[in-house]
C-alpha cells in the first residue's frame, strides 16, 4: 500500500501534470447569512445601513437608468414614489490552468476566466422606512480571451 | 529499523500529497485604527485633527459626485501597483440621512484600508489558490463652513457600522 502511494507520488512528480484552480473574491458586501435576515415588511432601512453600510448604488424613481432596476419589483409596485433600490454586491474572478511539462519544456492552458457577480436588489419604501421586497441575482461574465503560457524546457 | 523506514515513508508522501502557502498581503491605503475612530467626536472634532490623526483621507466628496480614486496597493515594499476604485458618493450620504439645506457645506471624508490575502493549497496533481479581500471603511461627515465633524460611520470588516452619533431605534 505505501509502496503503491509512493510510485504514485513519483509518477506524478516525472509526468509533471497538474490542474491549477484560482478563485479572487474581491470586497464582499453581503453574505448568504445576512440575506437570509432580511424580512420584507419588517426590516428597516437603518437595520440594512447598520449591517451591510453604505450600498454600491440606489436608485430612486425618475433617476437615471432607475427603469432598469425598479422592472425587478414590477410585482410590488416597484417605482412608486417614496420608493428606493439599493444595491449590494459580491465578484469574484475565477480559471483553472492545465499545465504539463516534462524534458521538452510545458506550458500552461488556462481555462477562460469568468468573473461571478452577485447582487441583492433591495426596495425600500422610505415613508414607512421598511423593506418592501428584495432579490439576488447572479451572473457570469467571460473575461478575456485564451492564452497559453509557455515555457522552455532543458537546453 | 522498519519502523522507521516506513515514519520517513509516510511522512515523505505526506509531503507530496498536500500543502499551503500564503502569499504577500496586498495592502491598501494607511490601517484605520479603531481606538482613533472612537476618538472622534462629533460637534468638537476639526478636520484638521482628522488629518493629524488618520492623514490624508481617500477622498473628500460632495453628494450627487461620482469619484474614480487611483491609489497604490502595496505587496511588500517595494513592489507596489496601481489600483482604481469608483463610487458615487450618493451611496454614502445614505448613512446620514435625508439630502438637506446644509449639503452646500457638506462634505464626507472617506478614508479605507483594503488588505487581500491569497493562499495556495497544494495537492498531488491539482493546485488551489483562493484570495480574499477585507476592507475597514470610515466616512466622516464634515461641515466645511465650520470645520467641524458633525457625524461619521465606521465599518471594520465582518461587522456592523459603528456610528458617531447614535441612531434612534426608529426606522430611517
Amino acid at each position: 500500500m505505501l509502496a503503491a502511494a509512493c510510485a504514485a507520488t513519483l509518477a506524478a512528480g516525472l509526468c509533471g501534470c497538474a490542474v491549477i484552480g484560482e478563485q479572487y473574491v474581491f470586497e464582499r458586501q453581503f453574505t448568504d447569512k445576512q440575506v437570509r435576515t432580511i424580512r420584507n415588511g419588517e426590516t428597516t432601512k437603518k437595520e440594512l445601513l447598520d449591517r451591510l453600510g453604505p450600498p454600491s448604488a440606489v436608485a430612486r424613481p425618475a433617476g437615471a437608468g432607475a427603469d432598469n432596476v425598479f422592472r425587478r419589483f414590477a410585482a410590488t409596485t416597484g417605482a412608486a414614489a417614496g420608493h428606493v433600490v439599493y444595491c449590494y454586491q459580491v465578484s469574484a474572478l475565477e480559471w483553472a490552468d492545465f499545465c504539463a511539462y516534462g524534458q521538452g519544456g510545458g506550458g500552461c492552458i488556462p481555462s477562460m476566466p469568468v468573473t461571478k457577480n452577485r447582487k441583492l436588489w433591495i426596495l425600500i419604501d422610505e415613508t414607512t422606512g421598511r423593506v418592501v421586497d428584495r432579490s439576488v441575482e447572479e451572473t457570469v461574465q467571460q473575461e478575456k480571451g485564451l492564452e497559453v503560457w509557455p515555457w522552455l524546457g532543458p537546453a | 529499523m522498519m519502523r522507521a523506514a516506513r515514519a520517513v515513508g509516510v511522512s515523505l508522501v505526506a509531503l507530496s500529497l498536500g500543502g499551503c502557502l500564503p502569499s504577500f498581503a496586498l495592502k491598501t491605503g494607511s490601517p484605520v485604527v479603531e481606538e482613533q475612530v472612537r476618538g472622534i467626536v462629533p460637534g468638537t472634532t476639526t478636520k484638521g485633527e482628522l488629518f493629524d490623526r488618520f492623514g490624508p483621507p481617500t477622498a473628500i466628496v460632495g453628494r450627487d459626485e461620482v469619484a474614480v480614486v487611483v491609489t497604490p496597493a502595496t505587496y511588500a515594499a517595494p513592489y507596489r501597483k496601481e489600483s482604481t476604485y469608483a463610487f458615487d458618493a450618493g451611496t454614502f450620504y445614505e448613512l446620514f440621512g435625508a439630502a438637506g439645506a446644509t449639503d452646500e457645506y457638506r462634505r464626507i471624508y472617506f478614508y479605507r484600508h483594503v488588505v487581500s490575502r491569497k493562499m495556495t493549497y497544494f495537492m498531488l496533481l491539482a493546485m488551489y489558490a483562493h484570495g480574499d479581500t477585507k476592507s475597514d471603511r470610515l466616512w466622516v461627515l464634515v461641515d466645511e463652513k465650520t470645520g467641524v465633524v458633525e457625524d461619521y460611520a465606521y465599518k471594520k470588516s465582518g461587522v456592523p457600522v459603528a456610528f458617531g452619533v447614535p441612531r434612534r431605534s426608529g426606522t430611517r
